[in-house]
């Protein structure tokens, strides 16, 4: 009996537990939170926006990686001084970057975006859209096609923008990463491939695009603002400068018989993409999307910030991210009307009328002292940036410098209402490849002879100085080669001002270390009882440029993982 | 958004009248009164126990004691109470004002409890706690599996007893300013130093001698104290409570109104509505136990909170920014035609942002509910009982906000008395918006418990529970968050001398991957009474003594990785318009990459501790502990970084926490002379052994985290300041702008002659790792008096962390800064003296008077005549002083922003 009392208590004892067990909870996802790998891959809108986000990773020079949006690369050149002592362009201009420290650390948003291709590329192989209608299908399947093939141009756009800040960079070709196993394939350790060997990556990427024939020449209609095949061919060209130049690719010595044979490449493909006339020279200063010269754009639809950063200090809704205070040393680079050098006597050059009769950029490129301002395109005034004026020196946040951005910017907008327009950032432009066809046919052939180009150095220079700069015709025979080079260097300063080519022409050129540790200058101006004005060009500051800064360090991170640091870092 | 506002409030109404109903019902009932003893129980996880058994670190402070400290953030009343737990001050913004708590240097916050479930503190009243208890080690936290690795808080909230009914009233209305009032320069204090800073730099003097004698003369020469314009002397905050307990054999209730209503400081009144930072809440809590038979116990707490807080709609920092930084001399609060003051670029008046900005306001609201039913099961197993238990958690938050921008003129060249203005943005009407947002929390618990009864010698008590949650932390969570608790505990003492007790929970959690969801975390822990064996004598000096070990592992399960890290997610990427019409297309990417083999991190406590009571006056505790972290989830920087993905965290981190804790305690009485005092201390030490940094050789060692403390600061060694153009010239290259004559110069600690980012290493520690705590009180005829102190020491101020330190860059500082003897040169634009480095690192250590209160209570015959069982009457000063080396500043509120407060209070506590 007892037995039994106690059998029913244990039994109760256990059916409590059980009810207690049953009670408890299953911890499965209980409904799908966001697209996993299952929702991703076959299905065509997903896939349509995957591209677009690898699109958006292009180099958006309006708002560089690492900075405020509206803080121009031009900062930290020769070219500008930003009005905020505390933007972190700042850095580059008195040396504090490091592989420690570095404000526009693109390895990692680069090597990010190079991951993303190749999971894309990877992933889509399987992709075979079988749950749709065959007659969708096949318009998905089309699509994927294309979308693959502008993945490949845009992971080698990638690698382009490494090499040409870091030199050699680490190839990881089509390896994928899908788990955290993946991360220790030996791909990704196995050190930072030659120049040669990286740059070579890039140009048999651009090869099979463009042989066979992948990508359109151009993007238009329902694809405008897509990669377009001459955007291949352009990568093509620029990567082959690389090579080109002794600074990155060192296995070359100037002048060398292989030095050649990279300026032929430059020059053959510079000129295919002319003759391919799909694209040709517009008005200077139009970058709101129509632009006939523009091959491959960073579009930004709907923007102000460019504006809210770089307007003169009294307009209105104007921000304190700093404004892009172009210098005195670019204003003096532009020449009188009449093609002399400001510093030549016979110019005409007036110093207490400093802005009369220049090359016609200067005005489409930089704001100064008198500039006649449409604010909001109802209220004209003129720009008083002198000492007590509205946009003064004097007043807070304003220009440093005596001058105020005007490329780029939309005068129209109304910040107040908060107003926008459409903006392209020029990554690949017509003028650029016309006048880095002018630079190799000089250097092969001298400025005057043809050579196997089918136009003269001289005659190629002209188009931008003519067309864009207003200036008088330069004669053939009129000057050396050297001669020729300095002419055209002096002339990509101008036309290329603030489009970001500054900082990498001169390291290209091997003459980063002499220019950009010049001090910077400004314009003192004070207005005169009269109405009249004093110019004064004064020492803004001093910059900081050693040998070290013509690549930039590596990652102290992946330096500690074994990667090769640069040389001096 | 509506319905649930709806639903919430007929839920709080339907809950006072059944409450009424019940008072009503109870008082009418023939009570025995009893006077139940509790002070010997303590509450430890998921039970009560008595204090002298337990063998686990904790620290235990009443309700009634926290009360003397109230103001209106539960989290405020906890300074310096509780060994091992740390207080850190927030801001003083009605409604924003929680402070951070943390339990033995650990570096999250711990896990709070409020009657067994997780819940917020942030809204309780003191007075409807019965006890706040910080439970340290394993084997205090062993039941909570994998939620209290950085210790626990429990509160318990006040029970019904079996008693006659009593009404417990306080009120109490006083007046809040800030701790400490910044004082930033004035017009020709500014406009002469930054023309000494315009010197220094090479650029011509801004204002001329005349400039500077104008200052504050005429509109066209402002000199404002934005401070002072806009910021009241003082605040009223006002509190009433109202609590009724009792109880007899079938029904035990407490119940509790709490009211309490805290304005803001500013002074600008917005005509169109109340713009002004404030609150008011209303709290109540009805906690009935029901006894259904003699072995059925039925219990439901139901608590609810109404928190109305407004404030203006430009941020507290946007206006703190503003009032402390504007120059002084840039515009006036309004022109002499009446519009705002701006400039085109200082469009941030800040008379006028709260003036005509508009306001927010948010209403928080939560209701919950707890249900338990306890069942006695003598006539299986003497001392047998089960229980089951459902919570239902609902909070809401519905905001709304009014918001314009404020039109404003810039006053320029005077005419004939008039002067011209220069007009910037039109007025135009309130853009209007709002939100609404919900959190629900459901738990189900069930235990079965075991007490030995029938044996003198042997104590011996088994808790078996399960819990199972179910988290909705937003109203868009698709998923809840869920988590299910299996724990067993075992309790066995002999002879009231040995005490050995041993826990285990088997937790899990949904943000595991299939199979690798469940853990094990055990612990035991072992006491030894000494002062129970016969070697000590009945007289000795030592009237308890018992010394406590425990060590147990348990985890924590963080939800750093996102929802479900072992999943790959696809997630919002960059944006680019394609084709002619330039559409937006919003582009998509991988997120966080998967990490399927993500687990909790694990905490391995040790705890070694003593508990002493001598000479019948003093009390003792000392604990010692140590903490080792591992499986802490870092993201492992030891991958190459040209795989490209989104590293995850990983399981891969070390740390080792250790220190010590100390509690004193001292009460005595001689006739009608009664005093006490306490003493709390608490000190640790924390190490990073491993972070998944990438470690730096050799010459970069100075850089490296691993092996510093968590909280470390990292900076620049200042070794002095250059004293002439030779020593710049000879000295490593600064690359932060050319230095000067009087710039600070630093080490170059990788000896490169260069300084750089490479040259920073640690300069101090952000988190005090020394806590005090000294109460100390006494009652004299009806006078009671009580103060208590805390402090917090190794603590460091990094002064380049904030605009206030920094005159010209942004615009004003603190003058106190600016005429420090040894400030570096001043500047316009030089950012070399700015860099985080050891001349800005200050120490912050401290010791403040959190409250002194003074009370006079009437005899109780007095008391009697006018119907009251007991009157008291107080007054009680919060916060009121601060000793510190660190004065330019509250020493925890260093930056910008709405200060702390300091308040004083009139009050009266009635009892009938």
């Amino acid at each position: 009996m007892k037995l039994v009392s106690k059998n029913i208590k244990i039994s109760l004892i256990l059916s409590v537990l059980i009810l207690l067990f049953a009670a408890c909870q299953e911890l499965d996802m209980e409904q799908d939170t966001g697209v996993t790998d299952d929702l991703m891959w076959n299905n065509p809108t997903y896939i349509d926006r995957y591209i677009v986000d690898l699109i958006s990773e292009m180099p958006n020079g309006f708002a560089p990686e690492g900075f405020s949006q509206g803080e121009l690369y031009g900062n930290a050149t020769d070219e500008a001084e930003n009005s905020n002592p505390w933007a972190s362009i700042q850095s580059f201009n008195s040396g504090n970057w490091s592989s420690v420290s570095h404000p526009d650390n693109v390895w990692d948003k680069y090597y990010n975006a190079i991951y993303k291709t190749n999971l894309f590329l990877e992933e889509t192989k399987s992709t075979t859209f079988d749950t749709f209608e065959p007659s969708n299908r096949q318009v998905f399947l089309n699509n994927l096609a294309d979308y693959q093939n502008e993945a490949r141009f845009l992971r080698a756009l990638y690698y382009y923008e490494l090499i040409k800040r870091y030199g050699e960079v680490v190839l990881v070709g089509d390896n994928f990463v899908e788990n955290v196993d993946d991360l220790s394939n030996s791909v990704f350790a196995e050190g930072r491939a030659s120049f040669e060997t990286c740059a070579n990556y890039i140009i048999d990427e651009c090869d099979y695009l463009i042989d066979n024939e992948l990508l359109p020449l151009l993007d238009q209609g329902a694809d405008q603002g897509r990669p377009n095949g001459t955007a291949v061919k352009a990568l093509k060209c620029k990567t082959y400068l690389l090579l080109a130049s002794p600074v990155y690719n060192r296995s070359v010595s100037e002048g060398s018989a292989q030095q050649n044979v990279y300026w032929k490449e430059v020059l053959d493909i510079a000129q295919e993409i002319a003759f391919d006339r799909v694209f040709t020279f517009g008005s200077y200063d139009q970058f709101d999307g129509t632009s006939p010269e523009i091959i491959l754009g960073y579009r930004q639809a709907n923007i102000n910030y460019i504006e809210s950063a770089n307007f003169p200090v009294g307009s209105e809704g104007v921000n304190t991210v700093g404004s892009t205070n172009p210098t005195q040393n670019l204003v003096d680079a532009y020449r009188m009307l009449n093609g002399m050098k400001i510093d030549d006597p016979e110019s005409g050059y007036d110093p207490a009328n400093p802005y009369a009769n220049r090359d016609e950029r200067l005005l489409h490129t930089v704001i100064v002292n008198g500039s006649n301002w449409d604010e909001r395109n109802t209220d004209s005034r003129t720009i008083e940036i002198f000492k007590g004026g509205r946009d003064g020196m004097d007043r807070a946040y304003g220009t440093k410098t005596g001058y105020y951005l005007r490329k780029f910017l939309d005068p129209t907008l109304d910040l107040r209402q908060g107003q926008a327009s459409n903006r392209e950032w020029p990554i690949f432009r017509f003028a650029d490849l016309v006048l880095i066809w002018a630079e190799a046919a000089n250097e092969l052939y001298g400025p005057s002879s043809l050579g196997e180009s089918y136009l003269t150095a001289t005659t190629l220079l002209n188009q931008t100085v003519m067309r864009h700069g207003g200036l008088p015709e330069i004669m053939l025979n009129s000057m050396s080669k050297e001669e020729m080079r300095e002419r055209i260097r002096e002339e990509r300063f101008i036309e290329f001002a603030f489009e970001d080519q500054r900082a990498w022409d001169l390291r290209r050129w091997g003459i980063a270390t002499d220019v950009l540790s010049q001090p910077v200058y400004k314009m003192d101006i004070t207005r005169n009882a009269g109405g009249t004005f004093s110019y004064q060009k004064m020492k803004l500051e001093d910059r900081y440029f050693e040998e070290r800064m013509n690549l930039y360090p590596i990652p102290q991170r992946d330096v500690n993982n074994g990667l090769t640091q640069n040389m001096g870092w | 958004m509506n319905i649930m506002r709806k639903y919430i409030n007929r839920i709080v109404l339907l809950i006072i009248s059944v409450l009424g109903a019940f008072c009503g019902w109870a008082q009418n009932d023939t009570l025995e009164i009893t006077e139940v003893n509790r002070i010997n129980q303590i509450n430890v996880a998921y039970g009560l126990q008595e204090k002298s058994n337990v063998s686990s670190a904790m620290s235990t402070v009443s309700g009634d004691e926290l009360s003397k400290g109230a103001v209106s953030n539960f989290g405020n009343t906890l300074y310096g109470k509780l060994a091992g737990l740390s207080v850190m001050q927030g801001a003083g913004e009605p409604g924003y004002n929680s402070p951070t708590l943390r339990v033995r240097g650990a570096s999250g916050d711990p896990l709070v409890l409020i009657d067994g479930f997780e819940r917020d503190l942030t809204y309780l009243n003191p007075e409807e706690v019965e006890s706040v208890s910080v439970l340290k080690d394993a084997a205090a936290v062993a039941l909570y599996g994998m939620e209290a690795a950085n210790g626990a808080i429990l509160i318990t909230t006040k029970r019904g007893r079996v008693e006659k009914n009593s009404i417990d009233v306080s009120i109490q209305s006083g007046l809040q300013s800030p701790t400490n009032t910044i004082d930033v320069l004035g017009a020709r204090d500014y406009m002469t130093l930054y023309n000494q800073a315009a010197a220094n730099d090479g650029v011509e003097a801004k204002y001329s001698e005349s400039d500077i004698a104008a200052a504050g003369t005429s509109p066209m020469y402002p000199d404002v104290n934005w401070y002072d314009q806009v910021v009241k002397n003082a605040a009223n905050i006002s509190r009433a409570n109202v609590g009724v307990r009792g109880g007899s054999d079938f029904i035990q209730y407490f119940v509790n109104v709490g009211f309490l209503y805290n304005n803001g400081m500013y002074k600008p009144e917005n005509p169109d509505m109340k713009a002004n930072a404030n609150l008011t809440q209303l709290n109540m809590r009805s906690n009935i136990d029901i006894n259904i038979s003699k072995s059925t116990r039925f219990s439901m707490d139901l608590s609810g909170m109404m928190n109305n807080n407004t404030f203006p709609a430009y941020s507290a920092a946007e206006i703190w920014t503003a009032l402390f930084t504007l120059p002084p001399n840039a515009f006036n609060v309004t022109n002499p035609n009446g519009s705002y003051g701006g400039t085109s670029l200082l469009a941030n008046n800040p008379y006028a942002m709260i003036e005509y900005g508009g306001r927010n306001s948010s209403v928080t609201s939560f209701l919950n509910a707890g249900f338990k039913l306890n069942q006695k099961l003598d006539f299986i197993v003497e001392g047998l009982s089960a229980g089951i238990g459902y919570v239902l958690d609902n909070g809401a938050v519905n905001s709304d906000g009014n918001w314009r921008y404020f039109p404003y003129a810039q006053i320029g060249a005077e005419v004939g008395g008039n002067y011209n203005y220069y007009m910037y943005r039109e007025s135009s009407a309130y853009n209007v918006w709002s939100n609404a947002s919900s959190v629900r929390n459901n738990v189900v618990s069930a235990n079965i418990k075991y007490d030995l009864t029938t044996s003198e010698k042997h104590a011996l008590s088994v808790l078996l529970r399960y819990q199972g949650d179910k988290e909705y932390r937003e109203n868009t969570d698709l998923s809840p968050y869920l988590t299910n608790n299996y724990g067993a505990r075992v309790q066995y003492g002999y002879a009231d001398k040995y005490l050995l007790e041993a826990s285990a929970s088997y937790f899990g959690s949904d943000q595991y991957a299939d199979g690798d969801r469940y853990g094990f975390f055990p612990s035991v822990s072992a006491a030894w009474v000494f002062s129970n064996e016969d070697f000590i004598a009945d007289e000795s000096a030592v009237k308890f003594g018992k010394l406590r070990a425990s060590y147990g592992i348990t985890g924590l399960n963080r939800y750093v990785n996102g929802r479900y890290p072992y999943t790959q997610f696809y997630v919002g990427g960059g944006s680019f318009p394609i084709g002619t019409g330039w559409d937006i297309i919003n582009g998509i990417q991988p997120g966080m990459l998967a990490n399927s083999d993500i687990q909790w991190e694990i905490s391995k406590k040790l705890n070694i501790g003593l508990d002493l009571e001598m000479f019948d006056h003093l009390t003792l505790a000392f604990d010692y502990f140590q903490d080792k972290r591992s499986d802490v989830l870092y993201i492992d920087y030891n991958h190459p970084s040209v795989s490209g993905a989104n590293l995850p965290y990983e399981n891969i981190g070390e740390l080792t926490n250790s220190g010590f804790e100390l509690e004193l305690g001292y009460a005595s009485q001689k006739n009608d002379f009664k005093w006490f005092s306490n003493l709390v201390f608490s000190y640790f030490d924390n190490t990073i052994d491993e972070m998944g940094e990438s470690l730096n050789g050799a010459e970069l060692a100075h850089l490296n985290q691993t092996g510093n403390s968590v909280s470390a600061v990292y900076g620049y060694q200042v070794i002095g300041t250059f004293d002439t153009e030779g020593d710049i010239q000879s000295s490593p290259v600064q690359t932060f702008g050319s230095p000067r004559v009087g710039d600070l110069k630093y080490a170059d600690l990788n000896n490169d002659q260069v300084i750089d980012a490479r040259d920073m290493t640690a300069i101090g520690d952000r988190i005090g790792n020394i806590d005090l705590g000294f109460n100390f009180g006494f009652e004299y005829k009806g006078f009671d008096l009580e103060a208590m102190l805390q402090g917090r020491f190794n603590q460091d101020i990094v002064l380049s962390e904030s605009q206030l330190y920094q005159p010209f860059l942004t615009g004003n500082a603190v003058t106190e800064i600016v005429n420090e003897s040894d400030f570096p040169a001043l500047t316009l634009t030089n950012t070399n003296n700015y860099q985080t480095s050891s001349h800005w690192v200050r120490k912050g250590d401290f010791i403040k008077l959190r409250n002194i209160e003074l009370g006079y209570s009437l005899s109780e015959s007095t008391a009697n005549r006018i119907g009251m069982k007991k009157v008291r009457f107080f007054v009680r000063g919060v916060n009121l002083l601060t000793l510190s080396d660190w004065d330019y500043t509250d020493p925890e509120f260093t930056g910008i922003g709405y200060p702390p407060m300091k308040s004083y209070f009139l009050g009266l506590n009635l009892n009938f």
